[in-house]
């Protein structure tokens, strides 16, 4: 899986990954091919070599420094078509030459620029960030030493030509246009020539190029992380050497983001886990789709090798993320929500059986069914998880649930508050989302009291109240 | 050379030719010349849009290159910097494409023919005169078109020259009264500045601007279907921004307005105006407004007498006829 194919489906990735200043063309593409990573070694150095590119840019001389690099990597072009065509044994036209020159001479400018990012980077790692020396590929497209990023077939190529070049000028100015133009034709044969010659020159020194274009995007690439994670105040995740999963104070980014913009207050959260199975209860509106997709997010953000958005975490690597979140309908076109989210359940269980770790996260399993076999699933569910490798987290709003599993439950609630009438905006600002480990099967009954509270017709409500009673 | 001596005066300038084989080319060419005598003036010479192929394809007559000498600096596409007759030095390349492939950005090494292609947008157009600028042109020539598919428009330009012809009419009068109504249009009232900024990069779409000034989308998709959305159209006010073409439909449509001495329709500038002259000359005589966002400053008008298919009209008549309408400088360049 690539970055690209995970932003697909997850719009809260989308929203981070569009935020990051990625200057270059060639970063952007090497961005979202970054791929989703299970080796602990990987991880560990990308997270190194964040760290040192944030350590780099603490420093307030390297922030000029940065933005010149920043500067001649937005005009960079991605010449990896351009190699290839060369790899072929193919003659490069003019344009061509000259994008090669000009890549090779922005990424000796970005070396001479940041010359000294190896001491900011860990031994392992030295090198990473390092262009290769392209001084001469610059010196066959450059024969008068000019550096500058232009190109032509340069008289300095083949006396021949210029002698050639030279008749033609006078051809021109005697206005003999016959003369002129066999002139012309001679002159392009002759550019020609030079042209092959070059290619076959240059032909040495794809690899090293490739290098380039690959280095440049990785610079790009780490600051725009370092960046935006110290900014951010986003934090490495430390790798659990046990089978727990902690994050303290976990937020989402997109949803911290329109509070902040709102001047609403967010609550992160703490959570904890094992790969026993987790069962979430809470109110409606308590916060329990956003706990999911906030550990879906996570999940991807460490196998992607970037920092997570909390301020302590300890996290495990799992196969891949299997999720039931949201609405099926669509998803398996002519079936009930009932029947699109079985089949997707099922898919999950045959993955799950395989004994290999994943990271399961059901938001209200079996929902769409009557409740004395919408219990009866997830019970079942519990228990197939229960003596598996992957780490599940359910949630529900049935009670009675038996099978022995780690509850949780969003507090709710706050009671004292709970007494004006609200709109629906209010809300947010009643509810503690905290997390707090419950030993009872029963699930809060706030839905009435939820549903007084916003104004919904009291004979309805009162109704129901009685019937519960 | 009084002509050239004019166009010193501006940092750009645009040539358009009111229809094919009207001379533009010939006039661009002459212009180039009488530039390179001057010693120190550096050109920058782009094109909008691509216009074609070496040979015209509908008249089958060979479309001239533009001659350009040492030092002058270019911008066409990739597929046509290939076939071009000079020495030159590429400098930069677009990111963004035409359908002739990227733009390069290029300095001629000696004198000879290249075949010019440019940006496909306004915006694209001011940031290519922008970077032939910052390569140190004193002076940007735009090869510009006048047509209903061109999203480039010469106004941006600091100033213009209209070529004119035989090829437009061979008829005399209607090539006065064709050529004059051009000539009107590039007159037109601009608006207000406040309102130019907001209008300028508007690309689609129909707006009112209220008493306020504020512009309102009116969610008309095109302004051909203006009859199904007539309830609309008014009900912020009578001013209205149209940001593509207007045609007589329109202009029939308002003619019938009660209320026609209040309406004031704008456009981005005068290319966008296709409608036939007697039925503008109406929609003014009613009483009704027509205001442009972006004015041309037209300098001089040429003429090119004789018609594709060989037809000569008299050389000093059409000059002589267009300047009783006309308080401008009118050329023909193959006379001065």
């Amino acid at each position: 899986m690539t970055l690209k194919q995970a932003i697909e489906k997850h719009n809260g990735l989308k929203f981070i990954v569009e935020q990051f200043n990625i200057y270059s063309s060639i970063g952007r593409k090497a961005l979202l091919s970054t791929s989703y990573l299970k080796d602990k070694a990987l991880l560990s150095s990308k997270h190194l070599i964040i760290e040192g590119c944030q350590n780099y840019i603490s420093e307030p001389i390297n922030i000029k420094t940065l933005s010149k690099v920043r500067k001649i990597l937005s005009y960079l072009n991605d010449i990896s078509g351009t190699l290839n065509i060369l790899k072929q044994n193919q003659i490069l036209d003019d344009v061509s030459l000259f994008e090669i020159k000009q890549f090779a001479i922005a990424c000796s400018k970005i070396k001479s620029l940041i010359f000294d990012i190896s001491n900011y980077l860990p031994k392992s790692n030295k090198e990473d960030l390092t262009i290769p020396d392209l001084s001469n590929v610059i010196k066959i497209l450059d024969p008068e030493g000019l550096l500058l990023s232009q190109f032509y077939i340069y008289n300095a190529y083949s006396k021949e030509l210029t002698e050639k070049r030279k008749l033609w000028e006078i051809a021109k100015k005697e206005n003999n246009e016959e003369k002129a133009f066999s002139l012309y034709l001679e002159t392009q044969e002759l550019e020609d020539k030079i042209r092959e010659r070059l290619s076959n020159e240059l032909n040495e020194y794809v690899d090293s190029l490739k290098t380039a274009i690959k280095v440049v995007g990785d610079i790009d690439i780490y600051f725009a992380l370092a960046e935006y994670f110290q900014k951010n105040n986003y934090i490495k995740p430390v790798f659990s050497t046990t089978n727990k999963i902690s994050y303290k104070q976990l937020t989402y980014p997109p949803l911290l983001h329109r509070l902040e913009k709102e001047n609403k207050h967010y609550q992160p959260i703490d959570i904890t886990l094992t790969n026993k199975p987790c069962l979430v209860t809470g109110a409606n509106m308590a916060g329990k789709t956003i706990l999911l997709k906030s550990l879906w997010l996570c999940q991807y953000l460490i196998q992607f090798g970037f920092f997570i958005p909390a301020q302590k975490a300890q996290v495990i690597l799992v196969e891949d993320i299997l999720t039931s979140i949201g609405d099926h309908q669509n998803e398996h076109e002519g079936l009930s929500s009932y029947a699109s989210e079985i089949i997707l359940l099922n898919e999950i269980i045959q993955k799950v059986k395989q004994g290999k770790e994943y990271l399961v996260l059901i938001d209200e399993l079996a929902r769409t069914t009557n409740p004395t076999e919408g219990v009866a699933l997830v019970d079942s569910f519990l228990n197939i998880m229960s003596n598996k490798s992957s780490y599940s987290i359910t949630t529900t709003h049935y009670s009675g649930i038996k099978t022995e599993c780690y509850r949780l439950r969003v507090k709710g609630f706050i009671p004292n508050k709970t007494q004006t009438k609200l709109s629906l905006k209010d809300i947010p600002n009643q509810i503690d989302y905290s997390l707090i480990e419950d030993k009872e099967q029963k699930v809060p009954n706030e839905a009435l009291n939820l549903a007084s509270l916003l104004g919904i017709d009291e004979e309805f409500i009162e109704k129901a109240r009685e019937l519960i009673k | 050379m009084p002509f050239i001596d004019e166009i010193l005066k501006y940092k750009s300038v645009s040539f358009v030719g009111m229809e094919k084989n009207t001379g533009k080319t010939e006039t661009l060419n002459y212009v180039l010349s009488g530039l390179c005598s001057y010693n120190g003036v550096r050109v920058g010479i782009t094109s909008i849009g691509i216009d074609g192929e070496k040979t015209d394809q509908v008249t089958k007559t060979q479309k001239p290159e533009i001659n350009i000498s040492k030092d002058t600096l270019f911008i066409t596409s990739e597929h046509f910097y290939k076939q071009k007759e000079i020495i030159s030095n590429i400098l930069s390349i677009s990111k963004k494409g035409t359908s002739l492939g990227r733009l390069i950005t290029a300095e001629a090494i000696t004198q000879g023919k290249v075949l010019l292609a440019g940006a496909s947008n306004t915006i694209w157009l001011k940031e290519t005169i922008k970077e032939l600028h910052n390569y140190k042109a004193d002076v940007v020539l735009v090869d510009g078109a006048l047509s209903r598919k061109s999203f480039g428009s010469p106004s941006i330009t600091d100033a213009m020259i209209l070529s004119t012809g035989a090829a437009l009419s061979i008829n005399l009068n209607t090539l006065v009264q064709k050529t004059n109504f051009v000539y009107r249009m590039t007159q037109l009232e601009s608006i207000e500045k406040s309102l130019t900024k907001k209008l300028q990069d508007i690309d689609s779409g129909i707006y009112a601007i209220d008493s306020n000034g504020k512009v309102i989308d009116l969610d008309i998709p095109s302004i051909l279907m203006i009859e199904q959305f007539k309830d609309r159209i008014f009900s912020y006010g009578k001013r209205i921004f149209v940001s593509g073409i207007i045609t007589d439909r329109l202009i029939d449509f308002l003619k019938v307005q009660k209320s026609i001495n209040e309406i004031e329709i704008i456009v981005k500038d005068f290319t966008r105006i296709f409608c036939k002259p007697e039925n503008i000359d109406s929609y003014f005589k009613k009483g009704g407004k027509l205001k442009v966002v972006q004015p041309t400053n037209i300098i001089a008008i040429t003429v090119n007498p004789t018609s594709p298919s060989g037809y000569n009209l008299n050389s000093k008549t059409l000059i002589d006829e267009l300047k009783k309408h006309i308080p401008i400088p009118i050329y023909n360049i193959k006379e001065i």
